[in-house]
């Protein structure tokens, strides 16, 4: 069962990439934080060319020349500098940071060109320009929910896609106690890690980076399990020395990954 | 190019965005299952009121032909009594239904899915507990409402008079009155708003920790739902906004224009009496569309509120024979 759609994209270059799109939830989430940004943005605009039509009312009558124009000319000016700001935060975020918006950041999405290139300049001006078409009457939700690629008009236009950001990247590096790693070290002598399969690792991985986020009883309980699990598949009949079954995964993790590295051919 | 599945695995935490589209994704994948779900739950709802008034009109009519005025009150107070049963009775099937759509995008989650009949017959014996459930959700939020509305008065009054006072004094009195007033007013609403979506994302997946967790009850599932999310309330939020948003378009059209259209015709003609008529379907036709997406988000966020907090994601992998496909 997939509950994010993929997309594969063959580069000019024959190489075949494969995407997460980025999901309704996601986009929503973004143009939300984004739009609160914009709204400050306009907000302050609105609140000078307010603090500055009463400041020329105040000082109207004293000036030698009739203030009409003035008045005008602020009101244009604010209404210019309103539409720049709507539509250029989106292009100069969109250029400058690779397809990314302040709002696309906080939910790890970006947009890029439907042959996997990065969104430059005219792909973010197409999409800033029809944003309010596609806002409209939730055009834009249709689109997004109801095509296959997730794409909206201002997406057609512009050949763009919106997808995750890199998903598989590794999160911060985990600490291994000294201990641990000797215990591990003992281990790489005692056991066949290819017992172990690169899922196998990627769930003591997951299980290190995340424990400090789980309950003390789920950290115990998890931690068992998995020790449990791992020692049975590695006919690991008894531990070179008595120790905690958290201590046994970051053994076990230091000694498969030292392994790994050390078959690896050098470049 | 070409747009494929990814290969199923076992999801970890997701982030807000993702709990939301897995929830839309669930809802698709099952729409026929999950609204007729929505459909059951509603009818039981209208069920309830419509005995109510069945039951006030029937016995006001009988014991009013048996002895006058005072005999119709009296009957009226019987019928409002059981009906009342009935109403109450209908609002617990309400629940518990609906806490059955979130229980099976659960199940899908974790890659062992049930049939809607299977999941309903699991949940069907709590029902007095999701009635006491409903009751004691209530109460928590009427509770929250007063408590937080005394103090968002006090506050919002404070804040009010003080900046009434200052501006008055740097501008004029009028001037400050107007900035006072609405500083005031805006400050007191949004933090009877924030108490109140705030206790609310603290409860907000009781209901499926009780159709999903075996031999839980009704205080217990506040409880967990209460520790669930802990630390994750922002997240909440996030995901409440977004859903919110995706629920807009469907509910523009059967809630919003209907009601826009009754403000705009004359009152007593047909054209008003059918527009009526017609907005109470669509407005019925709207919840139970949206019902669904926010019982799936509810599954949805319960399995990642246990992935993060305890492991879910982790114990599952670790599964014999229910590694995922």
């Amino acid at each position: 069962m997939a509950l994010f759609n993929t997309i594969k994209i063959r580069t000019p270059e024959s190489v075949e990439l494969e995407f997460i799109l980025a999901g309704i939830g996601s986009r929503a989430v973004a143009l939300l934080v984004d739009y609160v940004m914009l709204g400050l943005g306009l907000m302050a605009i609105a609140v000078t060319y307010s603090f500055l039509t009463i400041q020329l009312f105040t000082i109207g009558e004293t000036l030698p020349f009739d203030i009409s124009t003035i008045r005008l000319w602020i009101a244009a000016i604010a209404l210019v500098l309103a539409f720049a700001v709507y539509i250029g935060y989106f292009v100069i975020f969109e250029t400058l940071w690779y397809g990314q918006t302040p709002g696309k950041r906080y939910t790890k999405i970006r947009v890029i060109r439907d042959d996997g290139q990065p969104e430059r300049l005219p792909q973010a001006t197409l999409r800033a320009l029809l944003r309010p078409v596609d806002d409209s009457l939730f055009i834009g939700f249709f689109c997004i929910l109801l095509s296959k690629n997730e794409k909206r008009i201002g997406d057609w236009l512009a050949g763009t896609l919106v997808i995750q950001n890199d998903p598989n990247v590794v999160g911060e590096t985990i600490q291994i106690p000294e201990r641990s790693q000797t215990i591990g070290r003992d281990l790489t002598t005692l056991v066949d890690f290819t017992a172990l399969s690169p899922d196998d690792f990627a769930t003591i991985r997951d299980f290190l980076q995340r424990r400090p986020a789980l309950s003390p009883k789920a950290r115990e309980q998890v931690s068992n399990q998995l020790a449990q699990r791992f020692r049975d598949q590695l006919e690991l009949q008894s531990l070179p020395t008595e120790m905690t079954t958290l201590t046994f995964l970051e053994a076990l993790y230091w000694g498969y990954q030292q392994q790994r590295d050390a078959e690896r051919p050098e470049v | 190019m070409d747009s494929s599945a990814t290969p199923g695995s076992q999801l970890g935490p997701l982030n807000p965005g993702d709990v939301v589209s897995a929830a839309i994704k669930l809802y698709r994948d099952r729409f026929k299952t999950f609204f007729m779900l929505a459909l059951m739950a509603t009818l039981w709802i209208v069920g309830g009121v419509v005995a109510l008034i069945l039951a006030i009109a029937i016995l006001v009519g009988i014991f009013g032909a048996i002895g006058g005025d005072i005999m119709a009150i009296i009957g009226g107070f019987i019928g409002f009594l059981v009906g009342m049963a009935a109403l109450i009775y209908g609002s617990a099937k309400y629940y518990s239904i609906s806490s059955v759509i979130g229980r099976l995008s659960f199940r899908d989650l974790i890659h062992d899915p049930e049939t809607s009949l299977d999941a309903r017959r699991q949940v069907a014996p709590k029902l007095a507990q999701f009635l006491l459930l409903g009751i004691l959700l209530g109460f928590a939020y009427i509770g929250t409402y007063i408590v937080v509305g005394l103090v968002a008065l006090i506050a919002g009054g404070s804040i009010g008079f003080l900046t009434a006072g200052i501006f008055s004094a740097l501008i004029n009195s009028t001037t400050g009155n107007v900035i006072g007033i609405l500083l005031g007013s805006l400050l007191g609403i949004a933090l009877l708003v924030i108490g109140l979506i705030w206790i609310f994302s603290k409860l907000f997946i009781a209901d499926v920790v009780l159709a999903i967790e075996p031999n839980r009850e009704a205080p217990e599932s506040i409880g967990r739902s209460w520790t669930l999310t802990n630390s994750a309330i922002w997240r909440i939020q996030i995901v409440f906004l977004a859903t919110f948003m995706i629920q807009l378009p469907i509910l523009s059209v059967t809630n919003y224009i209907p009601s826009i259209l009754i403000e705009v015709l004359p009152l007593g003609t047909v054209a008003y009496a059918m527009i009526y008529t017609l907005s109470l379907v669509l407005s019925l036709l709207g919840s139970m569309l949206v019902l669904p997406l926010w019982q799936a988000v509810k599954g949805v966020l319960y399995y990642d509120l246990c992935s993060r907090r305890e492991g879910l994601d982790l114990e599952l992998r670790n599964r014999p024979g229910k590694s995922p496909a």
